[in-house]
This record gives structure tokens, C-alpha cells and sequence, in this order.
């Protein structure tokens, strides 16, 4: 340690112990005002405005009603279209106002105004995130939680939020902006679509079904995670490091070349979404109670999580969101200048940061945030604060972080990394070496936010914990991008997506409307939790802008925030509303009565995705009639009006999975609560819709449900190639008005920013 | 001879060189062989007497750890493949 680093070491360490973080909740109480225009209430946004709603609740943010709001004429001078929703935000500052102009809507116009021609269902769909999440079950699938609809509405408060930030610092170029369901879906799957896009070894967005040879298995079967014991219990397993697996497996008697092929899909399963098995290795735990794997599981220091039902989530009121809201804000009690003063740190030399030719311009412009995050949640976050104009500066090992290699690879650079982190520079440091510790000090002695993603209690030991910052920089907003968030010393499980999608109700919630058991493989929590850490900074940024502007007023203000704690089981609970989870047991019938049936069918030339969720009787009659279903099933249809006054009266009695396996396995009509004949015609007649669908495209089917006002959509397939190599998948990304959201550059197609902004 | 292929984070050590060809009765012998040549390479590669956690290395698409790691014995025409590991949340 040269000499220069032994003072700076030593002063460090000698500086006052600081008092333990304030915890500040509802931060933006009576400073900051939403005003949701009334009239847009259509289905489509239902689950955007509950979303909405509670991050309002979370941050403390006044709500105006329409009749007591001094500017009622808000929305008087909007030029967005009709079918969108409108809202603000405002602050005042002296006898300043400030609002931001925000509009939320779907890049499909409506053309009728008793129904929304979208809905999360078809959002899905269109995007491309059912491809995603189908790739398991080889065929596009939803995910029954309103995963576009939430992630939409945190990008959404972000931008208002950014724009009011920028517009305090006296820039009115951001004043109102705009963002779609399908542009923020787009960068919530960016990673995918650059995977489907490169130039080399590019994938399907839906892969062809895997074979047995991606699996190695020796029988030629296979399996996605999870995993079911004999007891029947369904769970997860979570290393990540080849030692536990290996000790478990081989406990299990599997051969050791098995046990490697299962590892290079398990570990593959975070980038491709499908993590195909070798199926000897369900058959062993298929002989075992899940107390016996899970004492295996623990002495191989393999981490094992049970997909908790939803009723045993709501039980838990550890997590549930009036426990933990998705955003935790602290303030430190402001001491002395002098205790910062380090001058010891301008003696550390800094490497010059390697800056991207291309940086996004926003409201964020002259933030500086300095990442320290791996993988996927962290990176997430400082890239949408980058293409909100941050500028993001990213600390990476020597030699770079390993997922630069990781396929497919467009001019040497992976494009699922390249994905999540082309706006930022990049500053090698090995932060576990006392010089590197000194190195990353210097860094935010002059930036406005840290981030990182570490394990629990890994900023203590490296020396660059809240406090070690605080001390070079009393500003510094200190960001924790973690797993478990209040949870993190109760529970001892890694912090991982799938564990925390096991643990949090979530897998069990997308289990209740799959074909298959668990949660999903593409990592909805990370990205989510991505989007919720980028709110939370810009939250703390712009309360402390109004702090600032306030105390330039004359005011006393509060102290500024210092930290903010977000993580994935955060994302988690904004996106399943836990409180309310119990009563999404036992969805209506009515609902379902066509979700199994009719969630995607095969036309001619790919799939279409159909509105099965605000179906009523009246619009599946229409549907019949639309795809030309034949008179002989006329008293089926006549018994479908019938029956839903049946369904309607014994819905508490009637099990969703028992309907389920009626409708898809007609043998057992003999157990059936329902007339017989009404299902086995019910029955004939779904074979006679998928055959009419089979006999037209895609376009034909979409122009027809659209014109009779149901929701309907493509489902994009294949490669998203570049404009001239005509695929599926670009074709729908231009019938969706997307083409100006994705630019192929450096090798791949890139997701441009989801807002658009204007003064 | 095998053949190696060189991920693209280790390329500047390569003089960019995708893929290389070298002698070695097992993988420990071939990484030495690899440093001989290309300089620091194998403090990349591994750390002590094992592979980097986060790296993976294959023969012939089969991974090491999964034989006899290091001392795994290569054959002529084999090919060997170092992939940095992939994994997320936040651990």
C-alpha cells in the first residue's frame, strides 16, 4: 500500500461513526401533486391505472381531484390522441409551477369506444414477451400477472418525474412525454430481441421445440425447471456455482456426465429462457420426499425454495406490500463538511472512461451515476437512467465482465450485454484490492448516484458501504439493488429470479393458468426490479431538487435522501397486488370459460393471441360468428348463453383447474358439474374453430375481431431481421407502429428509449 | 494438435486471434501452454490451481468439472472451448 493510500486508509477509518439511516416513506408528501384525467377507464388500462395507483400510495404523492384542481384546464391544450391516458404531475416552488404532461396509451388506436382493441393479454402477445415466456412450453404463452401493464406504469412516473427534475433545473425541453405499453414491453425484452437479432448464431424470439440433444439426455426426454419431488411438492433449485450441483447430484447417484449436461442449461436458463434437462435427473427426485431432497439440497449447500401457494403468500404478512412498499428511502443526519474533506483522494489516478459515441439525450442530463452491478437487475436500472440522459459510468472486473463472451456475439461483443449496457463508459477496477477500493472512492466523490448489486453484507467487507461513500461524498445518493430487500436477514435463499418468483407467490399465480408447473423462465423480477431501482433514483433525485429549490425560497427543508433500497421481491409485490391475491384464486369462470381454449390459434401463417380476459357472452357469440362457425352449432351457442347463467349461480363451487381439465380432456366429461352435452359439443366445437383459423392468415383474422371491436394481436415468432430481410416478426413490429423503437445498429436490433419527450 | 476457442474478452491477449492450436496431454498442461505463448492469459483463466468460477471450459462440449477438471486428458482433434458463465439476480 503506497503512502498516499495508507493516510487516505487511515483517515477513513478514524472519521466518526455515523448514526444509523432515517427511514423516510411517502417522501413526496404535499410536494408533489398527480392529476389522473377522468374518462379513461377503459379496460385496457385497468391494470396500468392500479399500478399507478399504488405507487402513489408508496411515494406519498397528493392525488387533485378534477373539481379542486387550480389547474382544471390542464389537459385543455393536450394534442395526444383520444385513447390515451393523461396525467400529471405538479410541484410548486415559491409562487412557481411546474407540471409535467404525461401520456400513456397503446400504439394500436381504437376505433371503437365500448372496448379497448389491447389489453395485457394481447400486449403480451404482440410484443413478443408470450414467445418469451412460451419458449418452455413451445408454443406462445401469457403470463396470467400484468407484467407489461406494471413495468409500463413505473417507466411511465419515471418520465413525469425526470421531466418535473429537469424542468427545476430550468431545461423545458422535456416538459411532456409519451410512452406506449408496446415501447416499454420492447425494452423490457430487449435482451431477447438482441438475441433474436444478431448477425451470427442469432435465436428465434419462439425457438423451435428443443430436442433431446440440447438436454443430453440418454433417453431422449427432457425437462424445463422446476422440479417435482414425490410428495408432490414443486421447488426450485438455485446455485450458482458448479460445486453444489455437482456434490447434490452425485448424492442422487446420477452420472457425472449427466449431471454436466443439466449445468450447461441451468446456468444458460437466465440469458435463453428455457433450461432444457436431462430428464434422469427429475426421475431420481421423482423417488424422494421433499424433506429428504431438501436435506440433501443442505448439505450440498444447493438452495432449494418450494413454489409457495398464493394462500400461504398472503398469510405472510412479512411480505406483503403494507409491509414493504417497492421503494425504501433514508436521509443521514447531516454532519460536518470538514469529516468529507479527503484530500488524500485527489492524489488517486483515475484510468480515462471509455465513453460510448452515442449517448441518449433526456431530463436527466448532468446526472452522473456510477454502477458497480453484474448480470441483469443493477444493469437494468442504470441503463434506463442512461436513456433518460444520465451519464452512466460502469465498473467492470479486469478484463472486463465475462458476459461480454456470452453468445450470440456481434462484432465481438455479446448482444444480450451489449443490450442492457451500450450507453455507458466502462471503467475497469478490481474493487477488491485496496487501490481499486480507493479508485471507486474517488469515482463518486463526484457523482450523484451509486449503484450496486452485491450480495448482502459484500459492501461491508469490500470497504464501500453507504458510510465509506458518504465520507468522500455527502450527497451521494447510495443505491442497493438487492433480492430480498427488508426481507434480506430473514431469508436465507440466494436472491435470485426464480427463487424469489418461487417464494413470492408469483410462479404460482403464472402455474394456475400454464400448461406446465412453476413460474416463468424469462426473468420478468430482474427487469421489473430494474425499473423500480431507476424510479427510486429518480424519486430521491427529485425530491432533493425540491429540497434545494425550497431552501432557495427561504424554507426550512428536510434532510436529503442518502440511500434508497430496492429488490426483486419488491418487484415482486408490485406486480401480484399480494393483498389482494386471494381473490385471484378463483378467477370467474365466465372469464376463463375460453382462456384455456382460445389464448393463442394457429392461422395460416402464425399465431394469433384473442382478448380471453374481459370477455363477455355477448362478444364470444360475436367471435363464433366472426370465424364462421357452422350452423350445426347453433344450439351450442344458444346453450354458451344458457350456460352462463349456470356458470355465473354455482361459480364458488366450480374449481378452474377442474374446468380445465374438461375442456382439455373431454374423456372426463362423466365428472363434469356441467351438462355433458353442452361441454362435448362445447368440445366439437373448439375443434371446428381451431380448423376454420388454420384456413386464413394472421391479417385476414385481426382485421375481422378488430372491426368487431375484440382485442386480438399477431404473436411475433421468428428472427427480427433487419428492414428489407422481411420476417414475421419485423412485419409485426411495423403493424404495431414500432419501427422508430428499434434501430439495427452494431450488429443487432437495439430497443430505443420507450418515451418520447417534447418540450 | 487441439484447438481452442478464445472468447472475445480474452482476444486482446491473442492478438484477436478467434481460435488457436496447441499440443497438451491435458487441460492444465495446455492452459501452461497457452500462457507460454500468450502471456498472462492463464491468470485469466484461472486463479491458483483452479478454473475461475466464472469460467467454463469445454471439450468437445463437454465441460470439465464434469470429468477430471484440469487433469482431464485431451486427444488429437479435440476441440476446447472457454465460455465465460452466465447467471442473474443478485448474488
Amino acid at each position: 500500500m503506497s503512502a498516499i493510500e495508507t493516510d487516505l486508509e487511515n483517515h477513513l477509518n478514524s472519521a466518526k461513526k455515523f448514526e444509523f439511516n432515517r427511514p423516510r416513506d411517502n417522501i413526496f408528501q404535499h410536494d408533489v401533486n398527480i392529476e389522473i384525467h377522468p374518462g379513461h377507464q377503459r379496460f385496457g388500462f385497468s391494470e396500468l391505472i392500479n399500478s399507478l395507483n399504488i405507487q402513489v400510495e408508496a411515494l406519498g404523492l397528493s392525488q387533485i381531484e378534477k373539481s379542486d384542481s387550480k389547474n382544471s384546464n390542464t389537459f385543455t391544450n393536450q394534442t395526444s390522441r383520444t385513447d390515451a391516458l393523461e396525467w400529471t404531475l405538479s410541484c410548486d416552488i415559491g409562487s412557481e409551477s411546474y407540471t409535467a404532461h404525461c401520456s400513456t396509451s397503446s400504439t394500436i388506436e381504437n376505433v371503437s369506444n365500448s372496448y379497448s382493441l389491447f389489453n395485457e393479454f394481447t400486449l403480451q402477445a404482440s410484443t413478443g414477451l408470450m414467445s418469451v415466456h412460451g419458449r418452455t412450453m413451445g408454443e406462445p404463452t401469457g403470463l396470467n400477472i400484468p407484467f407489461i401493464s406494471c413495468f409500463t406504469s413505473v417507466l411511465a412516473m419515471q418520465s413525469g418525474m425526470a421531466s418535473l427534475f429537469s424542468q427545476l433545473n430550468g431545461d423545458t425541453n422535456y416538459k411532456h412525454c409519451r410512452i406506449s405499453f408496446e415501447s416499454a414491453a420492447l425494452v423490457a425484452i430487449s435482451q431477447y430481441i438482441a438475441g433474436a437479432s444478431a448477425e451470427e448464431q442469432a435465436e428465434s424470439i419462439l425457438p423451435d421445440t428443443y430436442s433431446a440433444t440440447d438436454a443430453g439426455s440418454s433417453d431422449d426426454t427432457f425437462f424445463h425447471p422446476p422440479f417435482r419431488s414425490k410428495d408432490g411438492v414443486i421447488f426450485e433449485l438455485e446455485t450458482l456455482s458448479v460445486e453444489p450441483w455437482l456434490n447434490f447430484w452425485l448424492a442422487l447417484g446420477v452420472d457425472k456426465s449427466v449431471i454436466g449436461q443439466g449445468w450447461k442449461s441451468f446456468m444458460l436458463r437466465y440469458a435463453k429462457a428455457v433450461a432444457p434437462l436431462p430428464s434422469e435427473l427429475q426421475s431420481v427426485l421423482s423417488r424422494l420426499s421433499y424433506s429428504d431432497i431438501n436435506m440433501l439440497a443442505e448439505r450440498a449447500a444447493l438452495s432449494i425454495c418450494p413454489v409457495r401457494q398464493t394462500d400461504a403468500v398472503a398469510d405472510d404478512r412479512n411480505i406483503t406490500p403494507s409491509a414493504q412498499h417497492p421503494w425504501r428511502f433514508s436521509t443521514r443526519e447531516s454532519i460536518s463538511a470538514e469529516e468529507y474533506d479527503v484530500d488524500t483522494l485527489q492524489n488517486i489516478r483515475l484510468a480515462t472512461p471509455k465513453f460510448p459515441n452515442a449517448i441518449p439525450k433526456g431530463p436527466l442530463l448532468g446526472v452522473t451515476v456510477i454502477e458497480s452491478c453484474r448480470r441483469i437487475q443493477g444493469p437494468m436500472a442504470s441503463h434506463l437512467l442512461a436513456q433518460l440522459g444520465a451519464t452512466v459510468i460502469r465498473i467492470e472486473p479486469p478484463g472486463g465482465d465475462p458476459l461480454r463472451g456470452m453468445l450470440p456475439v456481434s462484432n465481438g461483443v455479446s448482444v444480450r450485454y451489449d443490450a442492457l449496457n451500450r450507453h455507458k463508459a466502462i471503467l475497469e477496477i478490481d474493487i477488491k484490492s485496496t487501490h481499486g477500493r480507493l479508485e471507486v472512492l474517488k469515482l463518486v466523490q463526484n457523482a450523484d448516484v451509486f449503484i450496486q448489486n452485491w450480495a448482502p453484507s459484500k459492501a461491508a467487507s469490500l470497504g464501500l458501504d453507504e458510510c465509506d461513500m458518504h465520507k468522500v461524498n455527502d450527497k451521494l445518493i447510495y443505491v442497493y439493488a438487492g433480492g430480498w430487500g427488508k426481507q434480506d436477514a430473514h431469508v436465507d435463499l440466494p436472491g435470485t429470479d426464480f427463487m424469489v418468483q418461487a417464494y413470492s407467490g408469483v410462479a404460482d399465480l403464472i402455474q394456475k393458468q400454464s400448461s406446465r408447473s412453476g413460474g416463468s423462465l424469462f426473468t420478468m423480477l430482474d427487469l421489473l426490479g430494474g425499473a423500480i431501482c431507476a424510479q427510486g433514483v429518480v424519486s430521491a433525485l427529485l425530491k432533493n431538487r425540491i429540497n434545494q429549490c425550497n431552501e432557495n425560497d427561504g424554507a426550512t427543508v428536510p434532510a436529503p435522501i442518502t440511500r434508497v433500497d430496492t429488490s426483486l421481491l419488491d418487484s415482486a409485490n408490485l406486480l401480484i397486488d399480494v393483498d389482494n391475491v386471494r381473490n385471484q384464486q378463483s378467477p370467474s369462470i365466465n372469464e376463463t370459460l375460453l382462456k384455456g381454449c382460445y389464448a393463442t390459434l394457429k392461422a395460416q401463417d402464425g399465431f394469433i393471441a384473442i382478448d380471453c380476459r374481459s370477455y363477455n357472452f355477448n362478444l364470444t357469440l360475436q367471435f363464433y360468428k366472426a370465424i364462421g362457425v357452422g350452423p350445426e352449432f347453433k344450439s351450442t351457442l344458444d346453450e354458451i348463453t344458457n350456460s352462463a347463467s349456470y356458470i355465473d349461480q354455482n361459480r364458488q363451487s366450480i374449481h378452474l383447474n377442474q374446468f380445465n381439465d374438461i375442456t382439455q380432456q373431454p374423456h372426463s366429461l362423466n365428472s363434469c358439474p356441467f351438462k355433458s352435452s353442452y361441454l362435448q359439443s362445447q368440445f366439437q366445437l373448439q375443434q371446428q374453430v381451431n380448423s376454420l383459423i388454420r384456413q386464413e392468415t394472421c391479417g385476414h383474422w385481426l382485421d375481422r375481431f378488430h372491426n368487431l371491436g375484440i382485442a386480438a394481436s399477431f404473436v411475433p415468432l421468428g428472427l427480427y431481421k433487419p428492414p428489407g430481410n422481411e420476417t414475421h416478426t419485423t412485419h409485426s413490429i411495423r403493424t404495431l407502429n414500432l419501427t422508430n423503437k428499434i434501430q439495427y445498429k452494431d450488429g443487432y436490433a437495439q430497443v430505443m428509449p420507450a418515451w418520447d419527450f417534447h418540450s | 494438435m487441439a484447438t481452442i476457442n478464445i472468447p472475445t474478452i480474452l482476444r486482446p491477449l491473442t492478438q484477436q486471434q478467434k481460435c488457436i492450436k496447441l499440443d497438451a496431454k491435458n487441460v492444465a498442461e495446455l492452459i501452461d501452454n497457452m500462457d507460454k505463448q500468450y502471456p498472462g492469459i492463464k491468470e485469466r483463466i484461472m486463479k491458483g490451481e483452479q478454473v475461475h468460477r466464472f469460467m467454463n471450459i469445454y471439450i468437445n462440449d463437454e465441460d470439465i468439472r464434469f470429468s477430471d477438471n484440469i487433469y482431464t486428458q485431451l486427444n488429437e482433434n479435440d476441440v476446447i472451448t472457454i465460455l465465460p458463465a452466465v447467471a442473474g439476480g443478485t448474488i
